[in-house]
């Protein structure tokens, strides 16, 4: 049995490095500053399920610290080489402090990070830690690398922290989008490309030259820079100073082995596998447990024929937890930046947006302050049409706490009447391509008759305020009887 | 109006070669892709969506 104390922290592996920014010194750091953050799992763990299983019990019991499954089993019984690192991105506050930013002010905080382009360095390839080994040809074997098999119906291993790099054939302007990529083969990914995504985008314009498009994969970043990553651009537009912005110091890059400079990929990744996606060449993948929560039906999709791979020395194997939380947070701040900057270029009454845990994705709650009729009605229509994930909106006076989803199921059920309410989109536009009716919902409260009059709504329970800053629980209550005393459910 | 039903946006098929029932994507169904086999990802057989033995589409789609 290994003790809890010896599991938490700092392993002799991982050394605080100086600078730059990668998993490594991310990893080192959070052990020191934060030991009850980062786990070890020293036993062995199948990567058939038993990680994501762990990963999903935590998730459950409402614990997120980063896993290191330093044993990771492979199905043939072998005990990989590469760690498992898991759950990276699944706590806000430690997302937070990898940006060096507020948890509750991520909008427009993250927003300032990303709009602040920041410096590309390029290096030679001597020179890169994620070429510290090369493969190519018979040497190569995507097997040798643990990716789990998630949920029940999965098919087989999925990367799913994986990042992949093309460039727009037009113009060569790169991109680097997250997509899951199953494994076929030992040197065959099929890969998932929505309709809508910039890489399927630049998939099309090579195809219609009849030429294969050359791809690269990177797996294991600083989180910060996986973040920066995450941002929606306009297309064509690169990924790589966003990264720079929020790693708050220069990116580095360096050349692929298989399309050099045409392509880079990060100098300080962990993994990154090359390849082409062939004209035509498309199998049915999945089904895949995905971030809704539910395990899409398979389709179909094209894939990556590799040519090669490049690591480094016991490379660290990032995954994410497919539909869990570190999946998702990664991915609402970015969204929560988009639609904060939509919407406060138009309703200055806008103070925060939140896209919390709950809704996957499908759900916005905005906060505004107002005394103009109608805003939250606008606001509902025009956050609805930032990005086609977005399914619901709910807009609620600023004294209710956004990120408690207890807050604003309270100000719907009280604060809204749904013969004016709710605003429905019959015929939106969805992700995959296809229709999906969304709508919003007006919480907020009826604004008062006139300037200085009073609000025509109930007061709203609240202590004197003398009172709320004068009593103190822990005066009452010994701290060890109130971890113990009940709670609601 | 599309049903709940119609939202899901999946098949359910039988695979020929095992018991199993699963589903794909409705876009699974478009012309472009009719030389493309299903996987039955409980046997892993693949095979055409035409020769599953039993098939449920939507109300919705054509």
């Amino acid at each position: 049995m290994v003790s809890l104390s010896s599991q938490l922290g700092v392993k002799p592996g991982f050394i605080l490095s100086p600078m730059p920014k990668d998993l490594r010194s991310f990893l080192a750091e959070r052990s020191h500053s934060h030991p009850q953050d980062v786990l070890h799992v020293a036993r062995q763990v199948s990567i058939r399920h038993e990680i994501t299983a762990i990963q999903h019990k935590l998730a459950m019991a409402g614990k997120h610290p980063v896993l290191v499954f330093d044993q990771p089993v492979r199905p043939d019984g072998s005990v990989s080489p590469y760690p498992v690192v898991a759950n990276l991105t699944a706590s806000r506050q430690l997302c937070a402090d990898a940006l060096g930013i507020h948890p509750l002010r991520v909008a427009m905080e993250y927003l300032a990070k990303i709009n602040r382009r920041g410096e590309i360095v390029t290096l030679e390839s001597s020179q890169a830690p994620v070429k510290e080994v090369v493969k190519s040809g018979a040497d190569l074997d995507l097997f040798n690398f643990p990716a789990p098999v998630h949920f029940h119906i999965d098919p087989g291993q999925y990367l799913t922290a994986s990042f992949v790099c093309t460039y727009d054939p037009d113009t060569g302007v790169d991109n680097s989008a997250a997509a899951r990529l199953w494994v076929k083969e030992p040197r065959l990914l099929a890969i998932n490309l929505l309709p809508a995504s910039h890489s399927n985008l630049n998939l099309q314009k090579f195809w219609a030259k009849d030429e294969p498009m050359p791809v690269a994969v990177w797996i294991g970043h600083h989180p910060a820079a996986i973040i920066g990553t995450q941002v929606r651009k306009g297309y064509p537009d690169s990924h790589w100073a966003s990264m720079a912005g929020c790693l708050d110091e220069p990116l580095r890059l360096v050349p692929t082995e298989t399309h050099g400079d045409r392509l880079m990929v990060p100098a300080d990744a962990e993994i990154v596998i090359e390849g082409f996606v062939p004209k035509g060449r498309l199998y049915a993948e999945g089904p895949f447990a995905d971030f809704t929560g539910y395990a899409w039906g398979q389709r179909p999709n094209p894939v990556i024929e590799v040519t090669a791979v490049t690591h480094r020395r016991q490379a660290l194997f990032h995954d994410y937890g497919a539909g869990l939380p570190d999946q998702l947070v990664i991915g609402n701040f970015p969204l929560e930046a988009r639609i904060y900057e939509a919407l406060k270029r138009s309703f200055p009454e806008v103070q925060n947006v939140h896209v919390p845990l709950s809704g996957h994705r499908h759900h916005v709650y905005v906060s505004i302050r107002t005394n103009r009729p109608g805003i939250a009605r606008d606001i509902v229509g025009a956050a609805l049409a930032v990005d086609t994930r977005v399914k619901h909106i709910v807009v609620v006076d600023d004294d209710v706490d956004i990120f408690s989803d207890e807050q604003v199921l309270w100000a719907i059920a009280t604060r809204s009447y749904w013969d004016n309410d709710v605003i429905v989109n019959p015929a939106g536009a969805w992700y995959d391509g296809t229709l999906m009716p969304k709508g919003g919902i007006d919480a907020t409260l009826p604004l008062p008759l006139g300037t200085g009059l009073p609000n025509f709504y109930a007061a709203r329970n609240r202590l004197p305020e003398d009172v709320d800053r004068r009593i103190r629980l822990e005066d009452y209550i010994d701290p060890a009887v109130m971890a113990q005393l009940p709670g609601t459910f | 109006m599309a049903s709940k039903i119609d939202y899901a946006g999946i098949v359910w098929l039988r695979c020929p070669n095992c018991p199993e029932l699963f589903y794909v994507e409705t876009s699974f169904f478009n012309p472009e892709y009719k030389d493309v086999k299903v996987l039955c990802p409980y046997c892993h057989s693949e095979f055409f969506k035409e020769d599953a033995p039993q098939m449920w589409k939507p109300p919705g789609m054509a």
